[in-house]
């Protein structure tokens, strides 16, 4: 039975579909992102998991029990919101005992735990302190001790590395990981940036404007998205999408790109390829394209390098090819640093077709 | 960078410092910034950057120091007669207003003659895409679209230098990255020179010619990102531009004179080109992707423990242990997974030779001598 | 900013000085007038301070005896006749004001929570109901008479304090709304989340940080009622008499208005108001929430 497992849920606001049939499950000990951009209805679904909100339709069960009615205090879930919300009039301390307090703990074992807590998050040097002391790395490390102090069914983080500093992000990434080895604790995680979903999590749940786009792997959701907005959302540069045709290549069937026929071994050989439109999209990743200054076997094909930009460990070239443009990732020491003519080559994947009409990859 | 010489200088810095109850918010700041040229303060929260912004606004005196624009002393000069353009966080657009009317807006506070004011504004509407939606509310624009207003109603007053401060600090990641190319593509056709605060390092580097990496009130290294990247002055700069932060390595150095070694767990007693350093146990800055990993053992490696496995996509990054360091190592996707042993190994020319008490790096006489 | 000019700075200093005088000059001539005898209350040109201080003024006030004592002995003191007892209306005064204080900031508080957090009575209802209130009150008079006359509320303590609470009840929630609703609802969530119910959530959570708003709220409600003069006046007959009825009862068929004895009146009555104020401006503390919330 999973942790949590959420069907059909429905919220709206004021006449805005915040969440439109919503439904995954989470399994025991995972760690799992649900991603979008903002506004996409993530807060909206940790509230509604939490109990803050009822949805108008669907269940929430969490271990087996259904809870979509239940109070917030019923569902032993822990939340830490995207604004923190520590309380200002307590300390620290009193902060993160607070659960434990409100479920009548005795007192020496709350003592323990905190100190623990501030031990393990090493913040134990702010624990007698009140939250407008704090750095906001500081709130953010009392805001998740709160969170974790007594173990709850579910941990919930909503954005809660948003507002700290990139370079505070990166660090913090990797500890969360590593509380949550320690912890073992099934964990959803929230957030806007693809890089910390793909790093971080056991599946991702993509979400846009209230629907589950795709729910998999890291490797399934980055090899093989479901819809266009997937593919462009999830990898940065995102992909590039370039018109297509069905045509003949060699006796078998190919496609033509801007001028160019590549042969696409693998078409044809799923059920969704039987009955392919004659105009298509082609998703190509950006580091699956080789780009050198001259022509060579892998880099057959001519095309303009019309922007460039380094990034230090790697650089991103937009390449202009007829009409299409495809944003290309190249290694530091690729001789190309400036716009000027250059040459290229990839393979299509016949995975990565896209129907244009529906925006979603032919499976 | 472009060729330039000294009449084209837009903003100097001259010992420009600001103390804040006792506290060094900015340490004699010593800034040049050439016509054209898109420079970015870069550092942590409270590192001194949004102050050293708001002085050359004009919102801020300085505590002592000189500010000038093209040769002439602004220190005094109150904000509106600057002639700067500011874009704030959230670009600020008026939601009440049309289009047209944001970015008339300047030009009538300067009372400039109508005929003048609107061809400007169409000029600059032209430039930056905004044909269409001049009618449009200023509440009803998408990011992008906001981001362009902002900017067209700063430029279209031709500002002597655009401030940017933080502008996409609160927008989305995937947002940040399509707006990056376009702004700096604007910034390029008009050959605006502009001054951006951020503290995402990813920022500076894709769309500065030069960036100002600051701490605690200091500017600790200015020059173009190639330079930072590949030669950072000191720890603090090294490890903060570049995704994964470099490694680093304890190292021991021992040898004099003009035949030093270096130790590291995987190196015994390999000679190293820095000449002016004493012995000692030091620290070796090696970036992610300079480090090799390969599955069975090779010239020079040493077998470690993958702790945990970062997935980026199109590459993954492992946290291997190395001696009693952890380690950042680029691979393919699929190399390894959790608890797998691999080796690795690093060339020391890849690796910058750090002082662990003043964070100091030290160069190697024959890069000096190329640089 | 920087280089203020000198003219700027004098202007600006004037137009204060100027404010300040209009705004404190009707309090110095309370307290002037109250220790003035009768024969300089009402004198032209104004008798700016007095050189003959009495407390006979205060006398009246407090110890109506003491003072008709001390009028037989001199000669050519006021005589007069007033009905009722200072200490009456002190009393009347403090139990309304009171009363209905507490109660339109206790109702005020609940229906300010439940309009910010479950935006009860929809997105106008706060202003809606604050515009009842923008009817001026003499225009409902005649119908508070007749309805109290029914209700067989008239000259009652419980009569004049529910007219009250009802006429501040949209203040109360007016301003303590917007305190409510700088306190963000994640606030009360993470307090749920954690294990309380909703209205405990409020009341550990919520409640001490919109505190000093309820008592800066009380303190306007308080003097509100504590000045209240016509509705004391219309639907009371007696029995129950409030301070500002007794200042207007210092009249004489004889000497006229008794301005001297009705400024002793008015000084006195401004202290409970100073004194509450006094007590809870350490409860007022800004940016309480500083720290604990991202915007």
């Amino acid at each position: 039975m999973s942790q949590l497992s959420v069907k059909g849920l429905n919220v709206s606001y004021d006449d805005l579909r915040a969440l439109v049939d919503v439904e995954f499950a989470v399994e025991e000990g995972e760690f799992f992102c649900i991603v979008g951009p903002t506004n996409a209805g993530k807060s909206t679904l940790l509230k509604t998991i939490a109990g803050l909100t009822h949805p108008d339709s669907g269940t929430v069960l969490l271990k087996g029990q259904d809870v979509t009615r239940s109070q917030p205090k019923d569902r032993n879930v822990s939340l830490l919101f995207q604004n923190i919300a520590l309380f200002p009039n307590l300390t620290g301390f009193e902060n993160i005992a607070f659960p434990l307090r409100t479920a009548g703990v005795a007192e020496s074992e709350v003592t323990s735990r905190v100190k623990e807590l501030g031990d393990m998050l090493k913040i134990g040097h702010v624990l007698d302190r009140l939250p407008k002391t704090f750095s906001g790395g500081e709130q953010q490390r009392v805001a998740i001790g709160r969170s974790i102090a007594k173990q709850a069914n579910l941990l919930m983080l909503d954005e809660p590395l948003t507002n700290l500093d990139a370079r505070i992000r990166t660090v913090l990434r990797i500890e969360f990981k590593e509380i949550h080895r320690q912890l073992g604790q099934t964990v959803i995680y929230v957030t806007h940036d693809q890089v910390e979903a793909m790093s971080m999590s056991d599946r991702i749940a993509v979400l846009h404007e209230g629907r589950l786009q795709q729910i998999g792997t890291p490797d399934e959701i980055y090899n093989r998205p479901a819809t266009r907005f997937v593919a462009e959302f999830i990898g940065q540069p995102p992909m590039s999408f370039l018109n297509a045709e069905l045509t003949q290549v060699n006796g078998a069937v190919g496609i033509e790109i801007g001028g160019i026929r590549f042969a696409m071994p693998g078409i044809g050989q799923t059920k969704a390829h039987a009955a392919l439109p004659d105009k298509l999209a082609l998703g190509v990743r950006p580091e699956a394209v080789r780009v050198a200054p001259a022509q060579s076997p892998e880099t057959p094909h001519q095309a303009e390098i019309i922007w460039v930009e380094h990034l230090g460990s790697m650089s991103v070239l937009d390449l202009r090819f007829g009409h299409d443009t495809l944003r290309v990732k190249v290694a530091p020491n690729n001789p190309i640093s400036a716009e000027q003519t250059a040459w290229f080559g990839f393979e299509p994947r016949s995975d990565h077709l896209l129907n244009p009409e529906t925006n979603l990859f032919f499976r | 960078m472009k060729g330039a010489d000294s009449g084209d200088v837009k903003l100097e810095l001259r010992n420009l410092r600001k103390v804040f109850d006792g506290v060094e918010a900015v340490k004699e700041s010593n800034l040049v910034l050439k016509r054209g040229e898109f420079l970015s303060l870069l550092g942590p929260s409270g590192c001194g950057k949004s102050t050293t912004l708001a002085m050359i606004a004009g919102f801020l005196e300085p505590t002592s120091g000189e500010i000038l624009i093209d040769g002439n002393p602004v220190t005094h000069v109150p904000v509106q007669k600057r002639r700067i353009g500011l874009v704030f966080q959230d670009y600020a657009i008026f939601t009440k207003m049309s289009v047209r009317k944001n970015l008339l807006f300047g030009l009538e506070a300067q009372k400039i003659p109508r005929v003048e004011r609107d061809k400007a504004v169409d000029e600059f509407a032209e430039k930056l895409n905004l044909k269409g939606l001049m009618k449009a509310h200023g509440g009803d624009l998408n990011m992008s679209e906001m981001q362009r207003v902002a900017l067209a109603r700063v430029l279209v007053t031709k500002p002597e230098l655009l401030l940017l401060d933080e502008p996409m600090s609160n927008l989305d990641a995937a947002l940040r990255a399509s707006l990056r190319g376009e702004l700096k593509r604007i910034q390029k056709d008009l050959g605006q020179t502009v001054l951006y605060v951020t503290h995402d390092q990813i920022e500076a580097m894709s769309m500065s010619d030069r960036i100002a990496v600051m701490n605690l009130g200091e500017n600790l290294q200015v020059a173009s990102p190639d330079e930072i990247y590949h030669r950072p002055k000191n720890r603090f700069v090294a490890e903060f531009i570049g995704d994964p932060p470099i490694n680093m390595i304890s190292c021991r150095v021992a040898g004099s004179g003009g035949s030093l070694r270096v130790s590291t767990e995987a190196h015994k007693d390999m000679p190293f080109e820095i000449t002016a350093v004493s012995p000692g146990d030091y620290l070796l800055g090696v970036r992610a992707h300079h480090i090799m990993a390969a599955h069975g053992a090779f010239q020079g490696s040493i077998a470690a423990v993958v702790k945990l496995v970062e997935n980026f996509g199109s590459e993954h990054v492992l946290h291997v242990t190395y001696g009693q360091d952890l380690m950042t190592v680029m691979v393919r996707p699929g190399f390894a997974r959790a608890g797998d042993s691999v080796h690795v190994s690093f060339d020391l020319k890849d690796a910058h030779l750090v002082d662990r008490s003043s964070g100091a790096i030290y160069r190697p006489d024959e890069r000096e001598a190329a640089a | 900013m920087r280089q203020q000019k000198t003219w700027q700075t004098v202007l600006k200093r004037t137009a204060v000085i100027v404010a300040a005088v209009f705004a404190f000059f009707p309090i110095y001539w309370l307290i002037s007038t109250s220790f003035k005898p009768f024969d300089e209350w009402a004198n032209w040109p104004p008798i700016w301070l007095t050189d003959n201080p009495t407390l006979q003024n205060y006398r009246i006030v407090f110890f109506p005896d003491l003072a008709r004592e001390f009028a037989a002995q001199q000669d050519g003191s006021l005589d007069y006749k007033v009905s009722g007892s200072a200490w009456n209306a002190f009393k009347g005064s403090a139990i309304v004001s009171v009363a209905a204080t507490i109660i339109s900031v206790a109702f005020g508080t609940l229906a300010a929570y439940s309009i910010v957090r479950f935006k009860t009575g929809g997105k106008n209802y706060p202003f809606q109901f604050l515009t009842v209130r923008m009817v001026p009150p003499i225009a409902v008079v005649v119908p508070m008479v007749v309805l109290f006359s029914i209700l067989k509320l008239s000259d009652t303590y419980f009569g004049l304090i529910l007219a009250y609470s009802a006429f501040t009840l949209p203040f109360s929630i007016w301003m303590i709304r917007s305190f409510i609703d700088d306190v963000p609802a994640e606030l009360e969530g993470a307090a749920m989340i954690h294990g309380m119910g909703q209205f405990r959530a409020f009341l550990t959570v919520t409640l001490p940080l919109v505190k000093g708003g309820i008592l800066s709220t009380a303190l306007f409600i308080f003097i509100l009622n504590w000045s209240e003069f016509l509705f004391a006046l219309v639907l009371t007959a007696g029995n129950v008499v409030t301070v500002t009825l007794q200042v207007a009862n210092y009249v004489s068929a004889s000497s006229g208005k008794l301005y001297g004895v009705q400024a002793a009146m008015g000084t006195i009555s401004t202290l409970p108001v100073i004194i509450f104020g006094y007590m809870i401006q350490r409860h007022i503390v800004r940016g309480l929430t500083f720290g604990a919330i991202k915007r």
